[in-house]
């Protein structure tokens, strides 16, 4: 029996003349797939996904938008390693079909009310349920005997009492999840007891920029931003060396680069704090590309007193002088 | 006060573990002024602070942190400004089983807020394990509503290394607001 032919709309921005070329090729040779793309540019309204190139910021701008309202992205990123959802400068229509195929694919499996299949590849399912347009759902996600429900509503997953969000994390990209719709009838009925214990969106984030930061979507190199708020954070997934670079993006906008020399901690780290603190919806972001430290303390802030009550309490805010 | 601001408050309602928040980070046994419930009292527990708790960290070059559990009952206002001159931060906390946990959070920062406007604030959400359907950025966003934008965590008062997280939280917010 043959497949059906599935038709997804596939949105662009910011392609030059040959990756735009080249995305069109790519797609036309997703029909042997039995997939048929329409390709239209980016308007900011409803596609499967969005391939974003060009200058790093605007793209950064145009990928929260689209996460905002639960569209996959593919980017094609000066430098960058090839990884779900990312490409390099120059990708290959072969790339870009590979991708293409993976994302679409996995595209596919929510918008179906009824019980699917396993997600293929591309960007993990339990965080495609997270990103649904359709907010007064709730998903029930499945991999053997684990079982968590994604409650867009709420911004939160119900797990069991047992099971802790830095159990589920390396099981994210596990090809045997499957997910299923359900009512919220249905889930206080046969669910709610089994699984009890709230966790937030933005806890489950920052645990996976902990542990499992390649499946955060990278924000643009160059892109500065600031903590709407605190986050909702759990002391096990963050170690104290991230909390002064998220106090000081609490405070105020930084680039990365600016952070990361400021909080003396890797670049990478604070890549994955952007991720994190990004996908959870947390940020304010600016398309200015230098951003100066805050003031200089007076007062408190320098108060040797203030250093010496940190140190006892683990953390050093001397290395944290920019 | 000349002094460095050299008092860590913790402070709210009863049963939002105060008491057992201050012992669990303190070097010393606290100083506690606790009695036996009335009858009439609602909680799961025997004794409540009717004063306040006392103990001391030592830091390293001998200078003390102060510590002090205060209870937040109206009843007892009168010693809020005593303990907290001098507070270099104050962290509210209050139990996830409260009938309205932010109403009395919001309660307790607008006051402590004007008692000690150098302080530095924080939030610890108890007992969530007993509530563990309860959500933290609801009460986040509720209090940045009304003005309050400040560290908001679970936590659970009788774990040294979460009290001590939550310490961290609110040193590192003071530090890079200052």
């Amino acid at each position: 029996m043959n497949t059906p032919i599935r038709q997804f709309r596939v949105a662009h921005a910011g392609l030059d003349l040959l990756h735009g070329t080249r995305l069109k090729l790519a797609s036309s040779l997703l029909l042997a797939e039995r997939m048929d793309i329409r390709l239209h540019a980016w308007d900011g309204q409803d596609a499967d996904l969005l391939v974003l190139g060009g200058e790093p910021s605007a793209a950064a701008v145009l990928q929260q938008q689209a996460h905002a309202r639960g569209v996959a992205t593919l980017s094609i990123v000066r430098g960058a390693e090839p990884l779900p959802g990312r490409l390099p400068h120059g990708a290959s229509v072969r790339d870009l079909n590979q991708q293409l195929a993976a994302l679409l694919a996995s595209a596919a499996v929510l918008p179906e009310a009824a019980t699917t299949g396993p997600s293929e590849a591309g960007l993990p399912l339990l965080l495609r349920a997270m990103q649904a347009a359709d907010a007064g759902s709730l998903h029930l996600l499945q991999r053997g005997a684990t079982r968590v429900v994604v409650d867009v509503a709420s911004r939160s997953l119900a797990l069991p009492a047992t099971l802790s969000l830095s159990e589920i994390v390396p099981l994210l990209d596990d090809q045997a999840w499957s997910t299923t719709a359900l009512d919220a009838a249905t889930f206080q009925h046969q669910y709610g007891y089994l699984l009890p214990r709230r966790h937030s969106f933005e806890a489950l984030y920052f645990c996976i920029a902990r542990h499992r930061p390649q499946l955060l979507p990278p924000t643009a190199p160059g892109t500065s931003i600031k903590l709407l708020h605190w986050p909702d954070l759990d002391h096990r997934d963050v170690p104290s060396s991230w909390l002064l670079p998220i106090a000081r993006l609490h405070a105020a906008s930084w680039t990365s680069t600016a952070l990361a020399k400021a909080c003396a901690i890797p670049h990478d780290t604070v890549q994955f704090l952007f991720s994190a603190a990004a996908s959870s919806g947390l940020t304010q972001q600016h398309q200015e590309t230098a951003v100066l430290p805050p003031p200089r303390p007076a007062g408190l802030r320098d108060s040797r007193f203030l250093t010496w009550v940190a140190r006892r309490f683990g953390l050093d805010l001397q290395a944290g002088r920019a | 006060m000349s002094g460095p601001a050299n008092k860590l408050v913790f402070v709210g309602g009863m049963g939002a573990g105060k008491t057992t928040a201050v012992r669990a980070i303190s070097d010393v046994e606290p100083i506690s002024t606790e009695m036996p419930l009335s009858e009439d009292a609602t909680a799961d527990k025997v004794e409540t602070t009717v004063a306040l708790d006392y103990s001391s960290i030592e830091l390293d070059d001998g200078e003390l942190l102060h510590l002090y559990g205060v209870p937040g009952q109206r009843y007892l206002d009168f010693m809020w400004p005593m303990v907290c001159e001098g507070a270099l931060g104050v962290i509210v906390l209050v139990s996830a089983g409260a009938d309205d946990p932010v109403a009395s959070t919001l309660e307790l920062l607008q006051e402590f807020s004007r008692i000690a406007p150098d302080a530095s604030l924080a939030v610890g959400i108890t007992r969530t394990d007993e509530h563990p359907q309860f959500l933290v950025p609801p009460v986040r966003d509720a209090l940045f509503a009304a003005g309050f934008r400040v560290p908001v965590l679970r936590v659970d008062a009788r774990s040294a290394a979460q009290v001590t997280f939550l310490v961290r939280s609110l040193l590192s917010h003071r530090y890079a607001e200052a």
